[in-house]
C-alpha cells in the first residue's frame, strides 16, 4: 500500500520512545500496523494489560520504557475515573457545605471517608489475570482419528471412482480387465446370499459386483 | 487482591477469546450465579452475549447455527454427560468450552468421541470457581457442610476444588496452616496440599522474590467461634443480611408491607451501586446521615431537571436522564431498605437485645446478666428468635459456673414455645478451643494475653454495640505482626517455616464466615496488608442455627447432660 507520509516517517523511525502503541509505519515496508504493538519487537498484544505483562518480562532490561508505558496507563486510567466521579463529588461538595456549618460536621466527612471505605477506589490495583489451562491438544488428538476414519473411507471411494473413470476402455472384455485391475473383486463363491435382500443366488438371480467397492449384490 | 475483579478478569478473557460475532452462554446453575455476581446483564450485552441459557434445562429444538456458543460449566459427571450429548446433535454453529476447575483427561476424551461435526473450537480451564461476594470475601454457597461434626463428604470436595481455584485465580502457592485439634480443618489442609502436589504443572509459578515469605492459607474452624454468628450487627451490609437476609447479592423484599412492585427482589452489588459500595460497612447511624446527602443530591437533581426553557436545556435533559432514572432507583431501593431496617429495629426492641448480647460477649457478670437474660426471655414481646439467640450466648458463656441456670431459662423459652432443644446441639458444637478461650474458664499465664485484657477492661468501651471483636481479629493480628503461629497452627507438608509475615494472606472458614469477620478483614487490608476471607457459605444467625443443627445430628451428647429433657425437639417443629 503506498504510504504517502512513508518517506518521511521512516526516516524518523517508531514514534517517541514512551508510547509503543497507535499508528506508526515499520521500517523497509511501508505497511502501517496497528494497535497495542510492542515498540521492540513489535508483536500484537491486543490489550494494554498483556502489553505491559509482555514488555516486564521480555524486555526487562528498557525500565524506562516500561515506566513510561506504565505512566500512560495510569493516566489514561485516573482520567477516565475522575471524569465519571467528578459530578457527585462536585455537587455533594457544595450541598454538604451549608450544612457542615450547621449542626454536625459529619456531613462532609462520611464522603471523604466514604472514598477511603470504598474497597473498588484503592487507587493502583492493576491485577493480573489468574491461571489457565489449554486442553484443545489433546482435544483435537483424540477427535481427529475418530473423523478421519470416515474421511478417508470417503476419501478412498472417490480417488478409486476416480481411476476407474480414468481411461476407461469401449470394448466390455477390455472394460472388464481395466475394472478389474483397479479394484479387487471378491470371489463370488463365498457369497451365498445378496447382501441386501437376503435372498439366494441362481439361474434367476445372478451376482454382479459394485464396480467402486469391489462387493457382490444381486 | 480483588476476588470480584479475579472473577470478572476470566469471564471477560472467555468471551472475547471467542472472537467477534454474536455469542450465547451456556452455563450450569453453580455457574450461572458466579458470573452473575461478577456482571450485569447488560455489561454482558455489550460484549456481544445475548443469550443465556442453562444446560440442564429443557430446551426448544430451534437450530441456531449462527451463534457461537461459550459453554461455562463446572466440571462434574453430570454436566459433561449433558454436554455430550449436547455435542452430538449440536445446536449451535461453534462451541468453547470452558470449564470452571480442573477436569481429568478422561472427561475430555469423552467430549472428544461424541464431537462428530467438530464444532468444538476451544477446551479450556479458567479458575473461576467461587463466588465472589466483596472484593475481599467468597463464598462456596454450601449451606451446611458438617455431619456428625464431621466433612459431609460432598460438601468436602466442593471446599477443596473452590479453595484450589482461589490460590490458582491470584497465582498462589501457599503455606497451608490449619487450625490444631480441629479434625476437619485437617482434613481439608491436607487435600489442598495433596491438589497442589499433584498439580505441579498448573502450579509451578515463579516463587517470591528476595526472600519474601510465601503467601499464607489458613484454614480455620466455625467452631472456634460460634458467638460471632448470633450477634445482631449494626453496620449495613451484616445489618442487612442479618434482618432481611442476602442471598447470592439478592435481597426479596416480598414480605414487606409498602413496597413497590418493582422492587420485590433487590439487587445489592458493590460493582453496580456506588453508594452500597461505600456505605458496606457504614453502621447505622453514618447510613442515616449519608443516605439524607444522597436524598438532597437526588432532589437538586430533580429540580435541575423542571427548569426546561431553552433547547440547550432540552439537551441536558436528554442526556443526563438515564443516569437520572439509575439514581432514582439506587436511592428508592436504600431508602426502602433502610426504613425497613429501622422499622424491624423497632419491632424487635434491638437495642435492648443487641447490647445485652454484646454485654454476655464480652464481660462476665453473672448475676446481672441473668436477670436480664430472665427478664427479657419472659417479656412476651420479644420475638422467639431473639429469645433464643440470648439463652444461647448465656448457656456458652456459663456452662461451667457455678450459679449457671441455663435450666430455668430452658423451661421459660420452651413456655415460650421457642426452639430450646437448639441449646443443648450448639453445646456439643463449639469446641474445646472455644471453651477454653473465650469463656475463661482456663487460667490465662501468658503475659501479653493477661495484660491485654486488663488494659481492654480499663479502657471502656466507645461504642456499647460495637465492642466484640470476632477471633479472627486477633488471629490476623498474630499473623500479621509475624508471631510465631506453629502451636495453634501447625503447617501443612515439610515446608520450613518461614520467619517473616507472609505478604498476602487467604482465610477460609469452614462452617461459614460472617460480614463482621469481613469488616475486620477490611479493617487491616486499610493498613496495607492483603488479605481476603472466605467461607463455605456468608452465615447470619439463622443459617448458622441450621448448620449446627445440620452438625450435630447423631452426635452423642457429652457436655449437656443435665439439660437432658431438652434434647428432643418438641412435636411438630424443627
Amino acid at each position: 500500500m503506498a504510504n504517502p507520509f512513508g518517506d518521511a516517517m521512516g526516516d524518523e523511525g517508531p514514534a517517541a520512545s514512551g508510547s509503543g502503541s497507535f499508528v506508526h509505519s515499520a521500517d523497509s515496508d511501508s505497511e502501517i500496523l496497528e494497535g497495542f504493538l510492542c515498540p521492540i519487537c513489535k508483536s500484537d498484544l491486543r490489550t494494554p494489560e498483556r502489553l505491559t505483562v509482555h514488555v516486564e518480562q521480555e524486555h526487562s532490561e528498557e525500565q524506562d520504557l516500561l515506566k513510561s508505558l506504565k505512566e500512560i496507563f495510569s493516566f489514561a486510567k485516573q482520567g477516565i475515573l475522575s471524569k465519571g466521579k467528578k459530578k457527585p463529588h462536585d455537587s455533594q461538595a457544595s450541598d454538604s457545605a451549608p450544612q457542615a456549618r450547621g449542626a454536625d460536621s459529619s456531613g462532609i466527612c462520611p464522603t471523604a471517608a466514604a472514598s477511603l471505605n470504598n474497597p473498588l477506589l484503592q487507587p493502583g490495583n492493576w491485577q493480573a489475570i489468574g491461571c489457565e489451562c489449554d486442553h484443545l491438544a489433546y482435544f483435537k488428538a483424540v477427535r481427529n482419528p475418530r473423523l478421519e476414519r470416515y474421511a478417508s473411507e470417503t476419501n478412498k471411494l472417490i480417488i478409486r471412482l476416480d481411476k476407474l473413470l480414468d481411461g476407461c476402455p469401449a470394448d466390455p472384455d477390455g472394460k472388464k480387465r481395466h475394472e478389474q485391475s483397479k479394484v479387487p473383486w471378491i470371489d463370488g463363491r463365498l457369497v451365498k446370499l445378496c447382501p441386501s435382500c437376503a435372498k439366494s443366488f441362481g439361474i434367476t438371480r445372478r451376482q454382479h459386483h459394485c464396480r467402486v467397492c469391489g462387493s457382490v449384490m444381486c | 487482591m480483588n476476588v470480584i475483579r479475579a472473577i470478572q478478569l476470566y469471564i471477560d478473557k472467555m468471551i472475547t477469546d471467542a472472537g467477534p460475532g454474536m455469542k450465547m452462554l451456556m452455563m450450569d446453575g453453580e455457574t450461572i450465579s458466579i458470573v452473575s455476581m461478577a456482571f450485569a446483564q447488560s455489561e454482558m450485552l455489550q460484549k456481544e452475549v445475548f443469550l443465556f441459557e442453562r444446560i440442564d434445562s429443557a430446551r426448544s429444538n430451534e437450530r441456531l447455527k449462527y451463534l457461537k456458543c461459550i459453554v461455562f460449566i463446572r466440571p462434574t459427571r453430570d454436566n459433561v454427560l449433558r454436554l455430550q450429548r449436547e455435542l452430538r446433535s449440536p445446536k449451535y454453529g461453534s462451541y468453547y468450552i470452558n470449564f470452571s476447575n480442573i477436569i481429568p483427561r478422561t472427561d475430555i476424551k469423552a467430549l472428544a468421541e461424541s464431537d462428530e461435526s467438530e464444532s468444538v473450537r476451544e477446551v479450556k480451564e479458567i479458575y473461576a470457581d467461587y463466588l465472589p461476594v466483596n472484593p475481599n470475601l467468597f463464598s462456596l454457597h454450601i449451606p451446611t457442610c458438617l455431619q456428625a461434626l464431621n466433612w459431609n463428604p460432598d460438601a468436602l470436595e466442593r471446599s477443596t476444588q473452590g479453595l484450589v481455584s482461589v490460590l490458582l485465580s491470584f497465582k498462589f502457592r501457599p503455606a497451608i496452616r490449619f487450625r490444631a485439634g480441629s479434625t476437619v480443618a485437617q482434613t481439608l489442609a491436607k487435600k489442598v496440599h495433596e491438589t497442589i502436589n499433584k498439580e505441579t504443572a498448573l502450579f509451578s509459578f515463579r516463587p517470591p522474590e528476595d526472600g519474601a515469605a510465601p503467601p499464607l492459607l489458613l484454614i480455620l474452624d466455625r467452631r472456634d467461634d460460634p458467638i460471632t454468628p448470633l450477634l445482631n450487627q449494626w453496620t449495613y451490609q451484616a445489618m442487612v443480611h442479618e434482618l432481611l437476609t442476602i442471598k447470592k447479592q439478592r435481597v426479596e423484599l416480598s414480605g414487606v408491607s409498602g413496597v413497590p412492585k418493582d422492587l420485590k427482589e433487590v439487587v445489592l452489588s458493590t460493582e453496580q451501586d456506588e453508594f452500597y459500595a461505600n456505605n458496606l460497612y457504614a453502621n447505622f447511624g453514618e447510613i442515616a446521615t449519608t443516605i439524607k446527602v444522597l436524598m438532597d443530591e437526588y432532589q437538586k437533581k430533580a429540580h435541575d431537571q423542571r427548569k426546561i426553557e431553552s433547547i440547550a436545556d432540552m439537551k441536558n435533559f436528554v442526556e443526563t436522564y438515564p443516569q437520572f432514572r439509575k439514581m432514582s432507583g439506587t436511592v428508592t431501593k436504600h431508602l426502602v431498605l433502610i426504613s425497613e431496617l429501622s422499622v424491624q429495629v423497632g419491632r424487635q426492641q434491638l437495642f435492648e437485645v443487641s447490647e445485652l448480647e454484646q454485654e454476655i460477649a464480652c464481660r462476665a457478670d453473672h448475676s446481672t446478666q441473668l436477670q436480664r437474660v430472665k427478664r427479657l426471655v419472659a417479656d412476651g414481646k420479644l420475638g422467639a428468635v431473639n429469645a433464643l439467640r440470648l439463652v444461647l450466648l448465656y448457656a456458652m458463656r456459663y456452662e461451667r459456673h457455678a450459679n449457671c441456670d441455663t435450666l430455668g431459662l430452658l423451661k421459660l423459652l420452651q413456655e415460650r414455645g421457642g426452639r430450646s432443644h437448639i441449646v443443648p446441639r450448639m453445646l456439643e458444637y463449639i469446641s474445646t478451643v472455644a471453651r477454653q478461650e473465650l469463656f475463661n474458664t482456663v487460667k490465662i499465664t501468658d503475659a501479653v494475653k493477661l495484660t491485654r485484657n486488663l488494659i481492654k477492661e480499663l479502657k471502656g468501651v466507645e461504642n456499647v454495640y460495637a465492642q466484640h471483636e470476632c477471633v479472627l481479629k486477633g488471629t490476623l493480628e498474630e499473623v500479621v505482626k509475624g508471631r510465631p503461629l506453629d502451636a495453634q497452627y501447625p503447617i501443612m507438608g515439610n515446608e520450613v517455616p518461614f520467619r517473616r509475615p507472609p505478604a498476602e494472606v487467604i482465610v477460609f472458614i469452614i462452617g461459614g464466615a460472617t460480614y463482621e469477620e469481613a469488616l475486620a478483614v477490611h479493617r487491616y487490608n486499610q493498613e496495607g496488608c492483603r488479605i481476603v476471607l472466605g467461607g463455605t457459605t456468608i452465615h447470619n444467625s439463622g443459617s448458622f442455627i441450621e448448620e449446627v443443627l445440620a452438625a450435630t445430628t447423631g452426635v452423642p451428647f457429652k457436655h449437656s447432660r443435665s439439660l437432658q429433657q431438652f434434647h428432643q425437639a418438641p412435636a411438630g417443629s424443627a
